[in-house]
């Protein structure tokens, strides 16, 4: 599986198809200031009004601002929403 | 999925530890659905998760040692489950309901209009037999059917429509207007007697007059004819026009009895109660036997209604008046008068003779009944313009 993760990245580093067909990678959408929705994440590793932390494959988003709330969440995906300040990714 | 909440049924529920970014995790991948994530002070939060998965999140929860606690319930599903064991609670609002989507498809009021000779109660009479009236649904009714079947009923009718707003319906009516024999003056026409008598004078303007006066004519027959014959222009036919006075001799007879029925009250009176719902009746007494020997019934119904508009409520007050019957004679001086006045408005209304020359009144009793003959005498205008065959 991870053989076939690194010849994936490979692939996309080197060809057109579009890294949203890459399994296992994390899709991160920000709608305005206001909602981040997260695709194929790993969970959360910190949940606070002002800090959220999600777990990706390779790097942790973080997501600063203030009221944050978590809207939904399964095991793939999930939404947040609140006053967003910053996004940061920390690999 | 908040809406999914307010149908099914979800739970508000507040947690307190450390572990609960881990337990919301675990929730995510034990696909425990769960929303609105919100921090509270310190290490508490609150989320709202599926009523049905409430265990599921309880015992997630002890692994994580994170307190749980129900803040409240919500949802269609769990506001019925209160009701368990008291289902005639939900059987009220239910038939409220119920009542409200039947009774907006019920007629409560209905009115009738454009009627000139037809009474209302006889064209509302008529349209309860074909379903179409107080407490009856109003979605079905076919008014081309309502027509048909109500010009049968009533001849008279030319037109009809039922009309329905809300529970109002309003019979929109026309009636059948009999225009007056009339005869165009460019057809040719005789002028015939109305009626048998002996002519007294004629004035003829048109036509050439087959009678003189003095003859006696019978009702039908040709009194001037259109019909003219001459050495110049041959056979030809004009509209005859003409007065023909005549006397004409009238005998009716009218009857009474010599005895009639009198009621006389006692003054004793009775007075019952009930109310209608639509077309149901309910007594508001327990005893509905009257120990009067004999009464008279009179009953009055009162429509409630609301800012205007009638409910399908009614209050029914029934009076019920004793009297003693009596026998009383007649006497013959006001039964005389009684009949020689019907005697002589029959003579006006019915025979077209305003004011008899002569008159006479010949009274008689037997058998029980007190009779009036009536012989008058009348001079009135006897002819009648009838269009000529052929």
């Amino acid at each position: 599986m991870r053989f076939a993760k690194k010849l994936l990245r490979r692939l996309d580093g080197g060809s057109d198809l579009p890294l949203a067909f890459a399994p296992g990678l994390p899709r991160i959408e920000l709608e305005g200031l206001e909602r981040v929705r997260v695709e194929q994440h790993r969970g959360l590793a910190a949940y606070g009004p002002e800090l959220v932390v999600v777990r990706c494959s390779g790097a942790e988003l973080h997501v600063r601002g203030s009221g944050l709330t978590l809207e939904a969440m399964t095991a793939g995906e999930l939404q947040l929403r609140g006053k967003i300040f910053a996004l940061e990714l920390v690999c | 999925m908040r809406s999914a909440y307010w149908i099914t049924e979800g739970a508000e529920v507040r947690l307190t530890g450390e572990a609960v970014p881990e337990l919301l995790n675990d929730l995510a991948l034990a696909d425990v659905p769960f929303s609105r994530v919100r921090a509270e002070e310190g290490s508490r939060f609150r989320l709202y998760v599926r009523g049905d998965r409430l265990g599921d999140l309880r015992e997630l929860a002890e692994k994580r040692r994170v307190e749980t606690e129900v803040l409240a319930r919500r949802g269609l599903v769990h506001f019925l489950r209160r009701f368990r064991g008291h289902a005639g609670l939900l059987l009220a609002p239910a038939l409220l309901l119920a009542a409200l989507l039947w009774l907006s498809d019920t007629i409560w009021e209905i009115d009738v209009v454009g009627n000139r000779t037809l009474s209302r109660t006889e064209i509302l009479a008529a349209l309860e037999e074909l379903d179409v009236g107080i407490g009856h649904n109003s979605m079905h009714i076919d008014n081309e059917l309502v027509r048909s079947r109500m010009q049968e009923k009533l001849g008279r009718l030319s037109y009809l429509t039922v009309r329905v707003s809300g529970s109002k319906a309003t019979v929109i009516v026309r009636e059948r207007r009999e225009p007056p024999e009339m005869v165009e003056e460019d057809v040719p026409a005789d002028v015939i007697a109305r009626r048998t008598g002996l002519v007294e004078r004629m004035s003829v303007l048109e036509g050439k007059g087959e009678v003189r006066p003095g003859d006696a004519v019978l009702a039908g027959e040709v009194l001037i004819t259109g019909g003219l014959t001459d050495l110049q222009n041959g056979a030809r036919e004009v509209h005859a026009m003409g007065d023909i006075w005549a006397r004409t001799w009238y005998q009716a007879e009218a009857v009474l009895p010599l005895e009639h029925g009198e009621k006389a009250e006692t003054g004793r009176s009775k007075v019952r109660w009930a109310v209608k719902i639509c077309n149901f009746r309910i007594n508001l007494y327990f005893h509905g036997g009257i120990s009067y020997e004999a009464y008279d019934k009179i009953q009055g119904e009162t429509r409630l209604a609301l800012l205007g508009s009638y409910l399908p409520l009614s209050l029914v007050r029934t009076e019920y008046r004793e009297y003693t019957p009596l026998r009383r004679s007649l006497d013959p001086e006001l039964g005389e008068a009684i009949l020689r006045e019907r005697l002589l408005r029959w003579l006006r209304e019915e025979s077209g003779c305003p004011e008899p020359e002569e008159c006479s009144f010949m009274a008689e009793s037997g058998d029980g009944y007190l009779r009036l003959t009536m012989t008058a005498e009348c001079l009135q205008q006897i002819g009648l313009t009838q269009a000529r065959e052929g």
